[in-house]
């Protein structure tokens, strides 16, 4: 009702940038692409990904602010960009907070399934040569040697750097839900 | 109301809003409520990205290293360029320049369709020597566990990207009909305005994609 009556008698004028704001926006667009094509030739270790989510985050806030007008628009617009955004992060963030601490406390959660599957013939015939040939249904282990087996499969999981021969037995990470019971004895 | 009505054009202004702003700013509310879902839409795949890359980091360093970094810079260039026409052709609806509007238009459509082009080089190349997502996979040349993983990644984060650029082109022939006919004026260009900022969205999702896939993998 306050629209009607505060602009009953104004015109619309869209907000109108410059084009030199376009062109700005645009280099400086190309310009962040030619250094995290550059930085990421260069070994920076864990620091890699740092900088090139932060090039990558600059460039969206460009495109953002400047090409998608939020900058100028009703901040309605970004407020709902942002909420976007923030909640996205939460569910990644508390995802990983599962995927990346399984088999911390019961080591038979961070155990792989589908140990079988087709795909995997080859490295599972390594698996099979480490733990000494007893696991042929994953699921159906005795206590103590469950325990151990789930010892491995947890850290395969959580830290496999360097740990070649667990990360060819390759499998798709995931729970048996009865083996979770398991684990807590 | 009635003042208002014979102030625009009658075409322009439906007859349930007070004034053109007020309609402008509905159809934009209701696109950015649309692009917030695009974004939680995509960003499913950027949570199973960094859960995949977090247990096989190895894997996904040596798996990065097949992709072309000049394909996907290259690309990374072109959606920029096509962002960059697309907000010009918005701007000349602003100032009423059609014609004008039109031909950045048709240079959007371009961009993306030589996008499409290289994404095409890169897939036919993944899909003749085997680099494909799950049970397809055949490719043997890269250290670690599951590398097919890394490729259902990449075929459903590039695919659900390119999906999306082939259905803003399909938007696009809309709209350039509409432009060619003048039907957009600045008191009424809520609709390529909208697009725009789709397709905005739609590069900065590919920002995202180019450094994840093809630089640090």
């Amino acid at each position: 009702m306050s629209t009607q009556n505060n602009k009953a008698h104004e015109e619309f004028h869209p907000h109108v940038l410059p084009i030199s704001a376009y062109l700005g926006v645009f280099s400086a667009l190309i310009f962040f692409t030619i250094i995290t094509v550059v930085v990421a030739a260069i070994d920076l270790g864990p620091f890699n990904m740092v900088v090139a989510m932060l090039i990558a985050g600059t460039k969206a806030l460009l495109v953002g602010l400047i090409f998608m007008h939020l900058l100028f628009d009703r901040k309605l617009y970004l407020m709902l960009f942002l909420v976007g955004m923030i909640t996205l992060t939460i569910f990644i963030v508390i995802t990983m907070f599962d995927t990346e601490r399984r088999g911390d406390i019961f080591p038979e959660v961070g155990k792989p399934i589908k140990v079988e599957s087709e795909h995997y013939q080859a490295p599972i015939e390594e698996l099979r040569a480490k733990h000494g040939g007893h696991s042929e249904h994953g699921a159906e282990e005795g206590h103590g040697e469950a325990e151990s087996h789930g010892d491995n499969a947890g850290t395969m999981d959580a830290d496999d750097h360097g740990e070649e021969e667990h990360e060819s037995a390759g499998i798709d990470t995931g729970h048996e839900k009865q083996n979770s019971s398991n684990g807590g004895h | 109301m009635e003042i208002q009505q014979t102030a625009t054009p009658p075409s322009a202004l439906q007859h349930h809003y007070s004034d053109i702003e007020q309609q402008h700013d509905s159809a934009k509310f209701g696109m950015w409520l649309f692009l917030v879902t695009e974004i939680l839409f995509f960003g499913g795949l950027f949570c199973a990205y960094a859960i995949y890359r977090s247990w096989y980091p190895e894997m996904f360093h040596n798996a990065h290293k097949v992709l072309s970094v000049p394909m996907g810079a290259l690309n990374t260039v072109v959606l920029i360029v096509s962002s960059l026409t697309m907000a010009l052709s918005i701007r000349s609806v602003q100032l009423n320049k059609s014609k004008q509007a039109l031909g950045y238009l048709i240079a959007t459509f371009g961009f993306a369709a030589v996008f499409m082009v290289v994404k095409y080089f890169e897939y036919s190349h993944k899909f003749h020597v085997g680099q494909l997502p799950g049970k397809f996979y055949f490719y043997d040349g890269i250290a670690g566990a599951n590398p097919h993983q890394f490729f259902s990644i990449y075929f459903a984060m590039t695919g659900l990207h390119g999906a999306h650029i082939l259905i803003g082109m399909i938007v696009m022939i809309f709209i350039m009909i509409k432009l060619a006919k003048g039907a957009y004026s600045p008191q009424n260009y809520a609709y390529i305005e909208n697009f725009g900022l789709y397709w905005h969205l739609v590069d900065m999702f590919w920002i995202f994609l180019f450094p994840l896939l093809y630089l640090i993998g």
